[in-house]
C-alpha cells in the first residue's frame, strides 16, 4: 500500500521538521536532543520518501474504505466519552458501536453498554476507588 | 543475599501478591488465547488496572500475566492450527496435525508442561545472572548509557521489522514525543503550544494505548471475527492431558536445551519470541533422530517452541530491568509499563530495587507453574474464549483504552491525542512499520537526554571516545551496517 505508507512518512516528516524549527527558538540545553533526533531523521524520512515503493499489494478499495469507518467510529467513541464521561458515554459508546458498526443485535448491544458501565461503576469507582471522568455535559450542568 | 530473602519476606508477608498472580494468570492465558491479541495488547489493557497499586503489586501483576500469554496462545493453535500470538506459530507445525490426529489433549499437555517448565527455567536463568550483571551495569556512567540507548533504538528498529529506515524513524518518533513538556535542565517549555495538557508531556500510556491496543482492536473489528468455526478436534480427555506432561518428562533433555536457547535468545534485545520458538522448533527437528517426523504430529515439535517460548521472557526481563533496553517488543510495552508505575529501568534497579527483582523472580516461577496447574482446572472456558466474537471484544477494548487515557491524564483533551496517535498506529500497522521502537524511544528519551547533558558537561563532545561507550556505538554502527547488507540480501533474493 504505497500511498498509505508515504502518507505515514509524510505524516513523519511534517512532525520531525515542525518540531526541529521550533527546537531552534529554544535556548541550548533545550534544543540540543531535539535536534540531535529531529535532523537526521528529517533526513531519513526524506530518503525514506525518494526510495522507490514496493509493489503494491492487490487490495480492494472497500478494505481501505473499512479503515476509515473504523477510524471515524474510534474519533466517535472518544468523542462520546468525552461528552458523557466513562460510565455513561463509554455504555452509550458501547451500544452504538456493537449495534451500527459492528451488527450486533439491539439485545447484545444493550447487555454489552450495561455491563460496560455495571463493570466500570463497580470495579473502578466502588472496588478501587477512583474517581472516573464524569464527561464534559455533566461538568457544564453541575 | 539479603534482596533475595527480602523478596522472600514480601511474598510470604502480602497474601494480595498471590491473590493478584491468581486473578492475572488466567487473564494472560485468555489474551494469548484469543487470535489476535497477544502479550502486548494484554499489558496496556491492564495499565487501567494497576492504576493506584504500587510498584511491586503493579508490577506482580503485568509479569505475571505477560509471563503466561504463550501458555495460552498454544491452544488455538494445538486445536484450530491458528497461533493465537505470534511466538507460538511454530507450535502449529505439530500440534496442529496431532489435533487432527486425536491427540489434542496429548498436544495440549505437552506445551502446558513445556511451558511451565522452560519458564522456570528463564527466571533461574535471569536469577543466576544477575551476579554477573550487577557490576557492569554499576560500572556505566552517563555516557555508557546515552550509547547503549542509542545501540537499543537501533538494534530494536534494525530487528524489529523488513525495513531499517522504518524502524529508525519510529524509535526517532518516539524519542519526539518524549521531548514535549517540560525540559529537565532549563524547565522550558518545549512543543506544548501552551496547551495545559502537554505541559507534563505525553503520558506514556496514552501512546502505548493508541499505537498497540487500538489498532489491533480496529484490525479485528476490521476482520469481523476473532474466531467463529467450531473447533474440529478440541475434544480431548484429562488422561491425554496427562500423556502430554509425561512427554516432557521423557524428552526432559530437549526440554532444558530449548529452555536455555529461548533464555539466551531472550536476553538479546529485540530478538523476541518469533525467533526463540522457530529456532528451537529447528534445534527439536535437527537433533531428532527421526526427523521426518515432523510436521506430521511429533511432539518434540510442540515441546521445543513452548519451552522457548516461556523461557525467553526470564531472559528478555535482564536487559529491560537493568540496562532499560528491552530484550523483545513484548518487554517494550512493559519497560513503559514499568515507568507508569513508578520504576525507573537501569542502575537504579541494581543498586536500590534488587528485592523489586527477585519478587518478579519468584512471579515468574509461580505464574507459570500457576498457569498448568490452572489450566487442568479452568482449560475448558479458555478454549471458549477462543471463539469470542470480535462484535463483543472490540467495543470494550475501546472503553478500556479511552478508560486508561483519563485515568493516565485527567485532561479530556488527551481523547484527541489518542485518536490522532491511533490513526498514525494503525497507519504504522498498516504499512508493516515497528511498532515497539516508538515505545523504546518514548521511554529513553528522557534517560537520552540526561545521560547527554551529563556526559558532556564531564567529559565534553568526546565523551563517545570513552572505552565502553565507544564499544558501543561501534556495536552501533556495527547494527546499521549488518542489518543493511542482511536486508538488502533478502530483498535481492527473489
Amino acid at each position: 500500500m504505497p500511498r498509505l505508507d508515504r502518507s505515514v512518512a509524510v505524516c513523519l516528516l511534517v512532525v520531525f521538521a515542525g518540531m526541529s524549527i521550533v527546537a531552534l527558538g529554544y535556548q541550548y540545553e533545550a534544543r540540543l536532543m531535539p535536534l540531535v533526533v529531529g535532523l537526521p531523521a528529517i533526513a531519513l524520512t526524506i530518503a525514506q520518501l525518494v526510495k522507490r515503493p514496493p509493489a503494491a499489494p492487490v487490495r480492494d478499495r472497500m478494505a481501505s474504505r473499512a479503515e476509515i469507518v473504523a477510524l471515524a467510529w474510534l474519533a466517535a467513541f472518544a468523542a462520546l466519552v468525552a461528552l458523557g464521561g466513562v460510565v455513561v458515554g463509554g455504555a452509550i459508546a458501547v451500544a452504538l458501536t456493537q449495534r451500527a458498526w459492528l451488527r450486533e443485535s439491539w439485545r447484545t448491544a444493550l447487555i454489552g453498554g450495561a455491563s460496560s458501565a455495571a463493570l466500570l461503576f463497580f470495579v473502578f469507582e466502588r472496588q478501587l476507588g477512583i474517581a472516573l471522568f464524569q464527561g464534559l455535559l455533566m461538568e457544564r450542568f453541575r | 543475599m539479603e534482596p533475595l530473602v527480602r523478596s522472600l519476606t514480601i511474598l510470604g508477608s502480602d497474601l494480595s501478591l498471590w491473590l493478584l498472580m491468581l486473578a492475572a494468570v488466567p487473564l494472560g492465558m485468555l489474551f494469548g488465547a484469543i487470535p489476535g491479541l497477544g502479550g502486548k495488547l494484554g499489558i496496556v489493557m491492564s495499565i487501567p488496572l494497576v492504576f493506584g497499586m504500587d510498584a511491586v503489586h503493579g508490577s506482580v501483576f503485568l509479569v505475571a500475566m505477560h509471563a503466561v500469554v504463550h501458555t495460552g496462545g498454544s491452544i488455538p493453535s494445538i486445536l484450530l492450527g491458528i497461533p493465537g500470538t505470534g511466538p507460538d506459530a511454530a507450535t502449529v507445525c505439530d500440534g496442529y496435525p496431532m489435533a487432527q490426529k486425536g491427540e489434542a489433549g496429548r498436544a495440549i499437555g505437552a506445551s502446558l508442561a513445556a511451558s511451565a517448565v522452560g519458564g522456570v527455567f528463564g527466571a533461574l536463568f535471569l536469577a543466576v545472572l544477575i551476579p554477573v550483571v550487577q557490576p557492569t551495569v554499576l560500572a556505566f556512567g552517563p555516557a555508557e548509557f546515552f550509547a547503549l540507548a542509542l545501540l537499543g533504538i537501533t538494534f530494536i528498529g534494525s530487528v524489529s521489522g523488513r525495513d531499517l529506515h522504518k524502524g529508525l524513524l519510529v524509535g526517532a518518533f518516539g524519542l519526539m514525543l518524549s521531548f514535549i513538556g517540560s525540559e529537565a535542565q532549563t524547565g522550558v517549555q518545549r512543543f506544548s503550544m501552551g496547551q495545559p495538557f502537554l505541559w507534563d508531556g505525553v503520558e506514556v500510556t496514552i501512546v502505548m494505548l493508541a499505537v498497540f491496543a487500538v489498532p489491533e482492536a480496529l484490525a479485528l473489528a476490521g476482520e469481523g471475527r476473532v474466531m467463529q468455526q467450531p473447533p474440529d478436534a478440541g475434544g480431548y480427555a484429562m488422561a491425554d492431558l496427562w500423556e502430554g506432561i509425561v512427554d516432557v518428562a521423557r524428552h526432559w533433555w530437549l526440554t532444558l536445551r530449548t529452555s536455555f536457547i529461548g533464555a539466551v535468545i531472550g536476553l538479546v534485545p529485540g530478538l523476541g519470541g518469533d525467533v526463540a520458538s522457530w529456532v528451537c522448533y529447528g534445534h527439536a527437528v535437527q537433533s531428532s533422530k527421526t526427523p521426518e517426523r515432523f510436521g506430521h504430529g511429533a511432539v518434540e515439535g510442540v515441546i521445543g517452541p513452548e519451552a522457548a517460548n516461556n523461557s525467553k521472557e526470564g531472559g528478555a526481563l535482564l536487559p529491560t530491568l537493568f540496562f532499560g533496553i528491552p530484550g523483545s517488543s513484548g518487554m517494550a510495552v512493559m519497560l513503559g509499563a514499568f515507568v507508569i508505575l513508578g520504576i525507573q529501568p537501569g542502575p537504579e534497579m541494581a543498586r536500590e530495587h534488587l528485592d523489586l527483582v527477585w519478587v518478579l523472580i519468584w512471579t515468574l516461577v509461580v505464574s507459570n507453574i500457576l498457569a498448568a496447574a490452572m489450566f487442568l482446572a479452568i482449560g475448558r472456558w479458555v478454549v471458549l474464549a477462543v471463539h469470542v466474537r470480535a462484535g463483543l471484544l472490540v467495543p470494550f477494548v475501546l472503553l478500556m483504552t479511552c478508560t486508561g487515557v483519563l485515568l493516565a491524564a485527567s485532561h479530556w483533551q488527551n481523547l484527541g491525542l489518542l485518536v490522532g496517535l491511533a490513526a498514525l498506529g494503525f497507519g504504522f500497522k498498516r504499512c508493516d512499520w515497528p511498532r515497539a521502537p516508538l515505545a523504546i524511544g518514548l521511554v529513553l528519551g528522557p534517560v537520552m537526554e540526561l545521560s547527554l547533558h551529563q556526559s558532556l558537561t564531564i567529559w565534553g563532545p568526546g565523551f563517545l571516545l570513552r572505552p565502553i561507550a565507544g564499544m558501543l556505538l561501534l556495536a552501533t554502527l556495527a547494527t546499521v551496517v549488518l542489518s543493511v547488507r542482511y536486508k538488502g540480501r533478502i530483498r535481492a533474493t527473489p
